[in-house]
């Protein structure tokens, strides 16, 4: 799902998914304005139900959840999206009472503001009636 | 995006339960505030949250810290961890929720943030993911401690409904 043509009117971006994956277990990813350079990366720390873990990571996308057949919930906050001056952060919430909860922090190394946010499960698709919803939080 | 405040509730005395019931169906999400305090228990006391009176159909996957140790990821159907008397006087922990799709027709998914504060080792943070298998619109949202101890007076839950607005000129494929 892409969302293009966002207008720099507002402060902060939020993405919302709701639903789940037809099949696997996918990385739930977010890339900007089409930018497939290895310029995102992350951190993020999670919770299974019986382990707990954290990581980093590093690519062509952030990944901000591991979407499978569970249903979750993903809310994804993008601070001063329309920046100039500055990398791009975020800070991203995957629920999943079936699966795991998780909680990433990730940084998009680029000073462009964002126009166009894709929100994609690597590998997979979405359910019918998944819902993916871009905000916009007014300054 | 419109957040949109439907009621605030605060106790003026200490009561067993918080409940907001007629929630408006003309909303996309909803978002709860929490800022609450138990008379009793422990650090350890949670409070849990109901949909449409039902007390069954739940599911949560936690992780969580206690103020020491390494942290901690179970299933448990707490959504917050509250202050008791035991912990610092005037102090009240703080959860959110985050509700999506509220009025629709699938199976309820939402997302919690809570803290309890104390001036002591022994402080609660925890991430929740939560499942209602129901696919009911969700009409009316209950808190109430499960070992039936009250909340103290102060004890504050707003509830938001969040609408979506025009799409401002943002394509969408």
């Amino acid at each position: 799902m892409s969302f293009s043509s966002i207008p720099a009117s507002f402060r902060d971006l939020v993405l919302v998914v709701d639903g789940a994956a037809t099949g696997g277990v996918n990385g739930a990813i977010l890339r900007f304005n089409g930018d497939t350079g290895s310029n995102y990366t992350g951190v993020d720390a999670q919770g299974t139900g019986s382990s707990t873990g954290s990581g980093t990571s590093s690519g062509t996308s952030a990944e901000i959840g591991v979407a499978g057949t569970d249903r979750f919930v993903i809310t994804s906050q993008i601070m001063d999206y329309s920046a100039t001056d500055k990398h791009k952060t975020f800070l991203s919430r995957h629920s999943s009472a079936g699966d795991r909860v998780r909680m990433t922090a990730s940084r998009w190394a680029n000073t462009g503001a964002i126009n166009t946010v894709l929100f994609s499960i690597t590998g997979n698709s979405y359910i019918a009636g998944t819902t993916v919803s871009l905000y916009g939080i007014a300054s | 995006m419109t957040m949109t405040l439907i009621e605030t509730k605060t106790l003026g005395t200490a009561a067993a339960s918080i409940e907001f019931t007629s929630i408006p169906q003309d909303g996309t999400d909803l978002v709860v505030l929490m800022s609450l305090r138990e008379a009793g228990g422990s650090e350890a006391d949670g409070i849990q949250m109901r949909f449409n009176s039902s007390s069954t159909g739940y599911s949560f996957r936690r992780l969580f810290g206690a103020g020491s140790g390494s942290p901690t990821s179970d299933t448990g159907g707490a959504i917050l961890w509250m202050n008791s008397n035991t912990s610092t006087s005037n102090t009240f922990a703080n959860a959110s929720v985050y509700i999506p799709n509220y009025a629709g027709s699938t199976n309820k998914s939402f997302s919690n943030d809570g803290v309890s504060e104390n001036n002591a080792t022994t402080a609660y943070q925890a991430i929740v993911a939560g499942l209602w298998s129901n696919t009911e619109a969700i009409s009316s949202i209950s808190f109430a401690n499960p070992s039936a101890r009250n909340l103290v007076a102060g004890s504050t839950i707003s509830l938001y409904k969040i609408t979506k607005g025009s799409s401002g000129g943002v394509v969408v494929s």
